[in-house]
């Protein structure tokens, strides 16, 4: 193309950071000069948009001639350039939060590792001994200390599996199927893997596991569909009742695979069953509670069984409304479905 | 431990299950106890707070979709068991990472002829009676001084036997899964995918399944 028919834009930010630009050095230069020097043999333009800034600058001799010729131009591109510019910045902002949410979940599981470590091998008391003494020194405090080391390991596995799970979601949710591999699995096994992780929480506030097997199997993404059961189980852990049960049953019926998540939990209010998928929605009842989270949990977990062909749904019973504490909590089921 | 409770609850808990959480309910003193009844209700107790309920009865209907895997070639060897592959199949790994701990895991979880070595020649007497070989991507295929490294060393493998497994893997989660080479091996994986992936993997392509 005839470099010297073209308009020749540069978008930025308002606060300068580039968006786009197909500027020389010289477009910049002659931009400039422009600016002040009316005889100049290029014609720009500055519009300023809600968020970015654009530049114009054409060498085109019937544009330079013609201001309205010149602005006809503009307007025709200007929505072309906010389409992108929209479209770019909802991109950018989906990664942030993506990142954001990555960065915090990584950082709060690897924190608890720590923590964990640092109960069993104080780190104070280490650093005090002489170096072919450490290992020894390590040794004596987790035998001395063989049950809560137990626990620390199982505890370590889960925040590991955690990392894991927000790592694999990120990949999911911003890849989509590129990085899924679909396959035949015993559901009830894929259940086991995840919900070992949990024995400490569940043991720590006396909840009742049962579970019903059966050999149903469905075809799924493991790695996606090991992230919705971690939440799942996650809050489990978090809002069911002290001294309840949880109840997991599997079903198929046809080509459709059920796992049901049966459990005396925290109250979901009506207006709430389809908010709790929204991302950074946390109940208001775990709010009031004290113990909820980011929000994020359940909208991963939707979004993932989505990507498997399957869903999430939340059924609740009114009539088994508990108090206890002053935390209401109700028989709700939490339906996971695989349509395979 | 587990020596008496049933085939599928073995698999269940098979792999990393066995070496780690085993290990740690053993410590936490809470060791399963299975109960076989006359009609074959199985309750398993691993603590006084969770119960696995078993029925071996449990009618569920028979899943009709078909993996997305593609059909193996005629002539491949094939288990009759888990347990039988586990004995008597011949694994091999080629990563030039020899202290990837998968190896050490797939032994532990009963996997009994496991070996790694930092590269081959598709002439090495350890790569021939291999029944299944893992080939990493990166770091390996100096040895024949393939360009493409473990692919090429692949390849190699596939076209030298074709009657052999091989298993593509790569610590590249995004790897191009469209590579024609990738595409040929019977399975590629992400190296640090869940011990389960990979003896999923296994059963896949070892263990002839009935029905």
């Amino acid at each position: 193309m005839d470099k010297t028919k073209e308009v020749v834009l540069d978008i930025r930010r308002l606060n300068g950071d580039l968006i786009f630009s197909n500027f020389t050095p010289e477009d910049h230069r002659q931009f400039e000069d422009a600016q002040t020097n009316s005889r100049s043999l290029v014609k720009v333009r500055t519009i300023e948009k809600k968020g970015y800034k654009v530049k114009y600058l054409t060498r085109d001799e019937d544009l330079v001639s013609s201001n309205r010729l010149f602005n006809k131009i503009i307007r025709l591109i200007e929505n072309t350039v906010d389409f992108f510019v929209q479209g770019l910045v909802r991109l950018e902002n989906n990664n942030a939060q993506s990142i954001n949410r990555l960065d915090h979940n990584i950082a709060t599981y690897n924190a608890l590792s720590l923590q964990e470590i640092e109960v069993l091998i104080p780190q104070s008391k280490i650093t005090g001994k002489e170096w072919g003494d450490k290992i020894k020194f390590v040794e004596n405090q987790l035998q001395k200390n063989i049950r809560s080391t137990s626990e620390t390991f199982l505890r370590l596995a889960k925040y590991s599996q955690g990392t894991k799970a927000e790592l694999t979601a990120y990949y999911m949710l911003i890849n989509k199927p590129d990085a899924m591999k679909f396959d035949k699995h015993r559901v009830y096994q894929v259940l086991m893997n995840s919900l070992h992780l949990f024995f400490p929480d569940f043991n720590e506030n006396t909840i009742k596991v049962q579970m019903q097997h059966n050999n149903i199997e469905a075809v799924f993404d493991y790695d996606s569909v090991s992230v919705a059961l971690f939440h799942l189980l996650n809050n489990a852990a978090k809002y069911c009742a002290p001294h309840s049960s949880l109840e997991i049953s599997l079903m198929r019926h046809g080509n459709q695979s059920k796992i049901e998540f049966s459990m005396l939990s925290l109250r979901i209010d009506d207006d709430e069953l389809k908010k709790i998928f929204t991302e950074g929605y946390s109940g208001k009842h775990a709010i009031n509670a004290k113990i909820n989270g980011r929000g994020v949990g359940m909208f991963v977990a939707k979004e993932i069984m989505k990507l498997n062909n399957g869903d999430i749904e939340i059924q609740t019973n009114r009539s088994t409304n508990k108090v206890y504490k002053t935390r209401v909590y109700e028989n709700n089921k939490f339906i996971l479905t695989l349509n395979s | 431990m587990f020596e008496n409770l049933p085939e599928w609850f073995k698999w269940a808990f098979g792999g990393i299950g066995v070496s780690v959480v085993g290990g740690l309910v053993y410590f936490l003193q809470n060791p399963f106890n299975s109960k076989l009844g006359s009609d074959s209700k199985v309750e398993i107790q691993n603590n006084p707070q969770i119960n696995v309920n078993v029925n071996t009865n449990a009618s569920s209907n028979e899943v009709v979709n078909e993996s997305a895997k593609p059909v193996k070639p005629p002539g491949k060897k094939k288990f009759s068991f888990t347990d039988q592959a586990k004995n008597e199949a011949r694994l091999l790994f080629i990563d030039d990472d020899t202290r990837f701990k998968l190896v050490k895991i797939l032994k532990e979880a009963g996997w009994l002829n496991v070996e790694i070595r930092k590269d081959a020649h598709v002439d090495d007497a350890q790569l021939k009676s291999a029944d299944i070989v893992f080939v990493d991507i990166q770091g390996v295929g100096k040895k024949m001084a393939f360009q493409n490294e473990g692919l090429g060393l692949a390849n190699a493998i596939m076209d030298k036997y074709p009657l052999k497994y091989v298993v593509i893997y790569s610590s590249e989660r995004n790897g191009n899964r469209f590579d024609e080479i990738i595409r040929k091996a019977d399975d590629h994986l992400y190296k640090h995918a869940d011990v389960y992936t990979f003896e999923k993997c296994l059963e896949n392509l070892l263990v002839e399944r009935n029905g």
